[in-house]
């Protein structure tokens, strides 16, 4: 028996328009254009256009040699120079030699004297060489769209700025994306002298608040954390990528890789574990790896922590917690793993976890006696950190009406603030805003919108306070 | 009833014997000699913005190479002197030349001049002046009696085969370093003395794929 397939509701109902449909080879229009000319012809006409077009090649191309007018005195043709710059991303910042032909940047490596880097570099480094040349690269302020004078943005600010200056700022706000730079926060100290009454609020997509909550929790003070993966030779990570995500992923990736060659040279190999939903590199390269959902991990800390930790006098054991799904054993020779190697262990959990997960890997690492060898907390020097509820106070005062001018500071707010807050429409409601951005983004709505570059002078930026450079063998360099 | 082959046709084995042997060797011949860059390259001439006359300036005043070529030393490539270095001496000889008028637009505008590339390498092939300097390697090796053409002119066909014959056997074209930018140099006849001025330095030019296709 066979059965009848059809595949529209038209050729079931076997309807005249489906059976010419069916009749036909190509649909109507599909083989042959309207205005006379067949695809047959259109084929025709391209190949022989195509093979006539490899003709050109036969003829010698004419190749110009433009020297200088007056020729630098430190360029010498066809001998790159090299500087050194920092990339600053979020709060790091990447040291960076750029190789440079005749004004024209080429290649961006890492820099092997500076701690963040020591010689290596991520794919945002190797991609920022292209941003360089960019068409989309904003070159001049525009204004709506249109391309205006700086004098034309400098007359504007002028106005702005005195209007505001009568009432201490009061209409003014600025949203920044967090920083660590000397400069930037040198500058942002004048701004709020000058307009103490202005919201200043510091806002990014992907940012670290949770962490910087959990160890202002755990500690009570503002204090971000430094890993020292090198010195680990057990590390645990939660729901956590330091080896590719993470702002610090390069001096990670090189610290991880000389715990791994410490084996080569008689010493003992470093330990990973991975406990994720995802598969991150730090997962891929984990020696155990197990995979659970990102809202487990707290439980699963939980169990680690009974594990860990003997109970306090009176209460009960938790020594057998278990978290479902996994394998009760799993947790046991972790524990067991961590506690062997007390001051050479490590637990770092991922961004996305909340805040008391970052709280209790906090205390934890302090428990096993990592804090001080692993990983180091430091206050944050000219620091703006992000957070998200002063994003969410200057939206309900742009909604409010009471934000007459709004200077955004990088990033684009429209496109990745969080749905709820409906950034675009508070935005509307602002009278004049500026917006500083590398590239084209969303057209702000009115005056001046000033469209700044990261240029080739990049941003002063501040470098976390790596104690010593960690001592990796450099085998892989050209 | 007519023939239908006439006696001539006789002949046919013949030709098609002969026009069969020599037609494949003139194809290969002509593809051999037309289509290499000895026929394609050798004798371009393009027309310079400015007529500069190397035959007048090297040939006549005796400028060295290396006054406005003077990266030749230290880079891979051999600069082409900035409007600069031509009014170092214009700005006070041929002040009203028609023929300069460029250069002196150029210097007073900043645009720079836009020469015009005669040799050419392609971009697959890595070449250094300053190695092949360093090495004995004179100018007039590869680029002909520069100071004898009113017009640069390419002289060598600079293809794959031509830089292999000499790297295959350098010897024969080396000099004294300090002879370089010589035109005129002729090698001694005593070839002891030709082996004392070119010093114990041995030169091992790369044979080797990678030693150019890097």
């Amino acid at each position: 028996m066979s059965r009848t397939y059809w595949r529209s509701l038209a050729q079931l109902e076997d309807s005249p328009e489906s059976r010419a449909f069916l009749e036909r080879e190509f649909p109507e229009g599909a083989s042959e254009l309207p205005n006379g000319i067949t695809r047959r012809e259109m084929m025709t006409l391209v190949g022989a256009s195509l093979s006539l077009a490899g003709l050109a090649g036969c003829r010698r191309p004419v190749e110009e040699i433009v020297p200088y007018v007056a020729a630098p005195e430190e360029i010498v043709p066809g001998i790159p120079r090299y500087y050194t710059t920092t990339m600053p991303f979020r709060r790091s910042a990447y040291g960076l030699i750029v190789e440079s032909h005749e004004g024209r940047p080429t290649k961006i490596e890492g820099n092997p004297a500076h701690p963040s880097t020591l010689g290596a570099s991520g794919s945002l480094v190797q991609a920022s060489v292209l941003g360089l040349y960019d068409p989309d690269r904003s070159q001049s302020v525009t204004q709506q769209g249109t391309r205006k004078p700086w004098s034309d943005f400098v007359t504007a600010w002028g106005q702005l700025s005195q209007a505001h200056a009568g009432d201490g700022g009061a209409g003014l706000a600025v949203l920044s994306e967090s920083f660590s730079s000397p400069t930037l926060a040198r500058l942002a100290s004048e701004f709020r002298a000058l307009y103490p009454r202005a919201i200043w609020a510091t806002y990014e997509a992907v940012s670290d608040e949770n962490r910087l909550a959990g160890l202002r929790s755990a500690t009570g003070r503002d204090i971000d954390l430094l890993l020292r993966i090198d010195q680990a030779s057990v590390i645990l990570a939660l729901d956590a990528d330091p080896l590719l995500t993470d702002p610090e992923m390069i001096r990670h990736a090189r610290g991880f890789a000389a715990g791994r060659r410490a084996g080569a040279s008689g010493g003992a190999m470093n330990r990973l574990y991975a406990v994720e939903g995802v598969y991150s590199l730090t997962g891929a390269m984990a020696d155990h790896r197990l995979r659970l959902e990102s809202r487990q991990i707290a439980p699963f800390l939980a169990a680690l922590a009974a594990r860990l930790v003997p109970p306090a006098a009176g209460a009960a054991s938790l020594a057998g917690a278990s978290v479902p799904g996994v394998d009760p054993r799993w947790i046991d020779a972790l524990a067991k793993d961590l506690l062997a190697n007390r001051g050479k262990g490590l637990i770092v959990a991922g961004e996305r976890q909340p805040a008391a997960v970052h709280a209790a890997v906090c205390a934890l690492n302090t428990y096993l006696g990592n804090t001080g060898k692993t990983v180091s907390y430091y206050e944050p020097k000219d620091a703006a950190l992000p957070s998200v509820s002063s994003l969410t106070s200057l939206v309900s005062a742009m909604k409010g009406g009471s934000v007459l001018t709004l200077v955004v500071l990088g990033g684009n707010p429209v496109f990745d603030a969080p749905a709820d807050l409906d950034f675009a429409s508070a935005m509307a409601k602002v009278p004049d805003t500026i917006a500083l951005q590398s590239g084209v983004a969303y057209p702000a709505r009115s005056l001046p919108r000033i469209v700044g570059r990261r240029a080739r002078g990049w941003r002063h930026a501040q470098r976390r306070p790596a104690a010593d450079p960690p001592p990796v063998r450099r085998t892989n360099r050209r | 009833m007519a023939l239908i082959f006439p006696p001539w046709w006789n002949k046919l084995p013949l030709v098609a014997a002969i026009a069969g042997s020599l037609g494949p060797i003139l194809a290969i011949a002509g593809v051999w000699y037309y289509f290499s860059p000895w026929y394609t390259d050798v004798g371009y001439r393009p027309v310079q913005p400015v007529p500069y006359s190397h035959r007048l300036h090297v040939g006549e005043l005796g400028l060295d190479c290396r006054y406005c070529h003077a990266s030749v030393e230290i880079s891979n490539v051999a600069n082409v002197p900035p409007t600069q270095t031509c009014m170092n001496c214009h700005q006070t000889v041929k002040r009203d030349s028609e023929l300069l008028a460029p250069i002196r637009d150029s210097a007073q505008s900043g645009r720079p001049m836009h020469w015009i590339r005669v040799h050419k390498l392609p971009d697959f092939a890595y070449f250094t002046h300053r190695g092949h300097v360093a090495a004995g390697i004179g100018c007039v090796t590869c680029h002909g009696r520069i100071d004898e053409m009113e017009t640069v002119t390419q002289m060598a066909p600079l293809s794959m085969s031509w830089c292999l014959d000499c790297h295959r056997n350098p010897a024969p074209n080396r000099r004294p370093v300090s002879e370089v930018t010589n035109m005129k140099w002729t090698p001694p006849r005593d070839v002891r003395l030709l082996t004392a001025q070119l010093g114990g330095r041995p030169v091992n030019p790369p044979t080797d794929c990678s030693g150019c296709h890097r």
